[in-house]
Parts: C-alpha cells; structure tokens; sequence
C-alpha cells in the first residue's frame, strides 16, 4: 500500500474510528491520541510488508488495544464489553456516529447552540428562549431543524436496516 | 429499533460533541510528521552507532600497530566479554501466507529459541511477512488474529 492508498484509507475512516475510541475512552483527546497512535503503526507495519485480510477490522482493533493502554485500569470496569468487541456492529454504529457528528458540526452556529442546550444539557424550550433572547416557537423551529438535517445525515445508514418488503416476518 | 439506535447516537454525540475535535487534516499532518521524526531519531542513532564502530576499531588499529620498546610489558586492554544475545534481541525473517498457527507458532519457537504460550487451539491462519524479533513479531500476530500469545518466561 503506498502513501496515496493510505491516505485515501485514513481519510474515509478517521472520523468512525475516532467515535470508536470515544465510546472506549469517552474523552476526545484520548480518543485522538489512541487513534493517532494506532494509525502510525498500522502505517510502519504496512510499510514492512504486512498484508492484513481484513484492513478495515484491523485498525479497529489496533485503535481499540491503543485506547485501552490510554484509558486508566481502574477505569476499565466501567467500559461496556460490547462497545470494545470489534464486531460488524461496532463498525456499523462508529461510521453511524461519525455521520451525526459531521451533520452536528456543519449546523448553523445557532441551530447547534439549540440542539446542544436540548440534548446535551436537558434544558426544557422556555429556559432555551429565556437564557438566548428568542421565542419557545424559535427554539422549537431550531430544534426541527437540527433534527431533519441529523435525519438526512443518517439516512444512509437507516437503509441498510431496511427489511426486504416481501419477507414480513423476517 | 431503528428510533432507539438513532436516539443513542444523538445522545452520544451531543454529550461529547466539541467544536474543532477531530481534526483529520491535522491528525494526519502529525502522524506523517512524527513517523518522519522516528525514521529520523532511527536513522541518526544507526549513524551515530556505526560512527561509534569506526572510530572504535581506528583506535585498536592505532593501539596494536604503534612500534613499542622489546623490553616494554604489553598488557592487552581488558575486554569485558560481550553480553550473550537473549533469543528475544535476536531478529528472523518469515513469510506466511495461509498457514496453520500452530505450525507457524513450532517455526517461530525454532527460530527464535524460545517457547509460546497461549496459542489457542481453535484453527486460525496467519499470512503475513515479518523480519524482526520475536516479541514484535507475537504483538503482530495477536493484533491481526486478535489472540493472546506471550513468550514463556
């Protein structure tokens, strides 16, 4: 694999293996640093030569043993066993997480204010009006926003869930 | 389901989500960089041990060819006797492509002049080419088979 074929790789699964990390270490520097680490020496191992089956499953787990050097041992107990194991859900969930985060990041400053206030800080819409000067109907016009924009972001990913319609019972 | 997977993820990102995390531009500016550093360090520490050698092996060229008086007591300088390899510092080359663990584990132990343990004993194959000691070697094979094996001490 030469350094245009690695790049295009690190490019594509930066950000999924970065949410990966962040469910192990649930810190965004360690999660940074672990994936960082790993993809350097995912990169010097390739360099010498070594031909992984599955690249996508080993990085995965090359960012999982580096996260869980980062991650305290006594914080270990808390980790939840299902979100460490590098499985076709685990992969599935972090690309998943990586497209909220991107659609977060591209909202409107004001819009992502609202959301953050609603489901990160559990403010109710009149504190929300009340503390940003604006109306209950803007808060909710914000949320609706922010809401459709996350829908649209994940609708990819909502597809590959979807049941064929002529086996119901599956 | 679908509705519960979309909630946790929402609720996922929004608990940690920081504006400017995640940079990949970034990251990938300085993973580049620091491997390029460590080739650097590696490269600089191989000159300066192999500038080491030379000057080492001038200065016994000079000592041993001085003329010296017949009657003068020469006493070879004191040597200590080099330190024996431990099997771990020693470096082999492999190329395995499909073959069983439990063989590539027997010619791992003969090259090395060491023992593994806990290789499972499910089946699993190793491909891989490898030149180096046994320790990097075995912390390869546990990442790409997702196994547990160590070196018996």
């Amino acid at each position: 694999m030469d350094i245009h074929q690695f790049r295009q790789l690190f490019d594509k699964a930066y950000m999924p293996l970065c949410m990966y990390a962040l469910r192990i270490t649930g810190d965004t520097r360690m999660a940074e640093d672990a994936v960082q680490q790993a993809m350097m020496a995912v990169w010097e191992r390739l360099q010498g030569g070594m031909t992984p089956d599955n690249v996508k499953a080993y990085l995965y787990r090359s960012v999982r043993n580096e996260a869980l050097k980062i991650v305290p041992s006594v914080a270990w107990q808390s980790i939840d066993a299902s979100t460490v194991d590098v499985t076709d859900d685990t992969i599935d969930t972090s690309e998943r997480d990586a497209a909220l985060w991107n659609a977060v990041d591209a909202l409107p400053p004001r819009c992502r204010e609202v959301f953050l206030a609603v489901k990160r800080d559990g403010m109710s819409h009149a504190d929300i009006a009340a503390q940003m000067g604006i109306s209950v109907k803007t808060v909710e016009a914000q949320i609706t926003k922010a809401m459709t924009r996350l829908r649209e972001a994940l609708a990819p990913y909502r597809r590959r869930s979807v049941r064929p319609f002529f086996l119901p019972f599956l | 389901m679908e509705k519960e997977s979309m909630e946790d993820g929402i609720r996922f990102v929004a608990s940690h989500y920081k504006k400017g995390a995640f940079d990949r531009v970034k990251a990938w500016n300085l993973t580049t960089a620091t491997y390029r550093l460590r080739w650097r360090r590696r490269l600089t520490a191989a000159a300066a041990a192999a500038a080491a050698v030379v000057v080492a092996s001038a200065l016994t060229i000079v000592y041993y060819g001085r003329d010296r008086q017949p009657d003068a007591q020469v006493t070879a300088p004191y040597e200590a006797p080099a330190p024996a390899k431990k099997a771990e510092d020693s470096t082999a080359k492999f190329e395995f492509d499909g073959v069983a663990l439990t063989d590539a584990v027997k010619e791992i132990e003969k090259a090395y002049g060491v023992k593994l343990e806990g290789v499972p004993s499910e089946p699993k194959e190793l491909t891989l080419t490898f030149e180096g000691t046994a320790p990097d070697l075995i912390s390869l094979i546990n990442e790409s088979l997702d196994t547990n094996i160590a070196i018996a001490r």
